[in-house]
């Protein structure tokens, strides 16, 4: 898969979920403060029918990013595998 | 033009503010409306200016909602935490924003409301305070600041025997934001309502509700928030929980560039400024015959808000304010400013009185030139 300008794929590995737009944008604030790799998309439809902005990320960027949330006490919703949907078409959050 | 109406705006306004507006207005996103471009533009700038309120009111960031003035706020405040049958405490320094809004209440709801009486000097009578608790006081809401005569109540005590009792307090901190200290935690406040337009140096148009995480505020408008759009029922997460509707981005830039330019000067530093003006526009107006003034001034005491309420025997204070204007560029306000209970105690409820008030950005002219024109009009010295 092609790579965007910003290094990551255009189709994310995971993307994580937020209760509020505050709380996307405290996570991007913190991930660009200690340079986590990511950047915010709008939530993408497979992930529920409602908007918003969600965090995408490369699966390998993923641990550096849940060790981040817990030391900034950054609220998220869910992480979603975007690479392995289920049989319906759902992907797998967790 | 001399402007001594900052207790209705700011008027004059640190360039940064307007810079801030033009920047966020030039851009054009909306806060929460898409992931990219100028909408993640904007949705940045409000988060910034939500941390540099929190910084400012020692709140908890997803605490500080966005509103439209002081009076949204407190309607919002009010109408979220009394429910049907509950007791309000309220004071005779109130503005219209808080009595009208409990006199609905009390028609729609069932609400009762009691009222800390002011005497005739425009002090509140404390005296009285305690004894006006009930089992179902809820609520006891406190100007922090009469509009009327720059008095500041004693917040902190009053909160600390509101709470003694168990209920919350709201604080209607209009004229106080930006000019005194206003955390939670120094005025015992459970929510803070403020407008950003007076002396936080915002526009028009913003405004904010500031709650501990003691109160909880249930919605009055209900509406888009940009997420969880499947759910038709309000969320309850904070801040989407009170921020239904389109945020006024621009106006919020504003405030954040107002917030910080207050933060750079000092709360300390503008409060002395303003107490130096408003103790030579009290001496000033002092020597003139036929003027009387209201409140601490009348007393001897300085306001603490550069606020001077007055009337002069012969003049109606329509026409004087008028005068003022119309002949000298001074700028005041004459009536009942909204405060109409303030101005039944100090018995100008038929006359009303004119105020002359000061902010960050008056100066010494402005005072002399007001002292003079009125000076002249009135006919000097005693």
């Amino acid at each position: 898969m092609s790579a965007s300008p910003t290094g990551m794929r255009a189709t994310p590995d995971v993307v994580v979920t937020f209760p509020t737009t505050r709380s996307a944008l405290t996570a991007e604030a913190a991930c660009k403060e200690a340079q986590v790799p990511g950047r915010l998309i709008p939530l993408p439809p497979a992930l529920g029918a409602g908007c918003g902005m969600a965090w995408a990320l490369d699966a390998d960027a993923l641990p550096t990013f849940l060790a981040l949330a817990e030391k900034r006490s950054l609220v998220y919703e869910k992480v979603c595998d975007m690479q392995e949907p289920s049989a319906e078409g759902s992907r797998s959050c967790s | 033009m001399r402007y001594l109406n900052c207790a209705a705006t700011s008027h004059v306004r640190p360039p940064a503010v307007t810079q801030a507006v033009l920047a966020a207005f030039t851009n054009g996103g909306s806060y929460g409306r898409g992931g990219y471009g100028p909408d993640l533009d904007a949705a940045r700038e409000v988060e910034r200016t939500r941390n540099d309120l929190a910084r400012f009111f020692g709140a908890a960031a997803e605490r500080v909602c966005f509103t439209a003035n002081a009076t949204m706020s407190l309607n919002v405040a009010l109408s979220g935490l009394l429910r049907a049958g509950d007791h309000v405490i309220a004071t005779d320094w109130d503005h219209n924003s808080v009595l009208r809004c409990l006199t609905r209440l009390e028609r729609e709801r069932g609400i009762r409301s009691s009222f800390v009486p002011a005497h005739a000097d425009g002090t509140l009578d404390l005296a009285t305070f305690e004894n006006l608790f009930e089992p179902s006081t809820r609520v006891v809401v406190i100007t922090h600041a009469s509009n009327v005569t720059g008095e500041v109540a004693p917040v902190a005590n009053m909160a600390e025997i509101a709470h003694a009792h168990g209920a919350l307090v709201v604080v209607d901190a209009a004229q106080t934001a930006g000019m005194l200290p206003c955390t939670l935690a120094e005025i015992g406040a459970d929510v803070v309502c403020a407008t950003g337009h007076k002396a936080l140096m915002g526009p028009q148009g913003t405004g904010v509700l500031i709650a501990g995480d003691t109160a909880d505020i249930q919605p009055l408008l209900c509406g888009g928030t940009g997420t969880d759009s499947i759910n038709t029922a309000q969320p309850d997460a904070w801040p989407e929980r009170l921020e239904a509707g389109t945020l006024n981005v621009p106006g919020i830039a504003g405030l954040g560039a107002g917030v910080r330019w207050i933060e750079e000067r000092g709360l300390a530093a503008i409060n002395a400024h303003e107490n130096a003006l408003i103790d030579r526009l009290i001496d000033g107006v002092s020597e003139l015959s036929g003027v009387h003034l209201y409140g601490p001034a009348a007393r001897g005491e300085r306001p603490n808000t550069p606020i001077v309420s007055l009337t002069v025997d012969g003049w109606d204070c329509g026409v004087l304010a008028d005068e003022l204007a119309r002949r000298y560029r001074v700028m005041t306000r004459a009536g009942l400013h909204c405060a109409p209970r303030m101005h039944r105690a100090l018995g100008t409820e038929k006359s009303g009185t004119v105020r002359f008030s000061l902010g960050a950005l008056s100066t010494e002219l402005d005072v002399d030139a007001a002292v003079a024109a009125l000076a002249e009009l009135v006919g000097g010295g005693r």
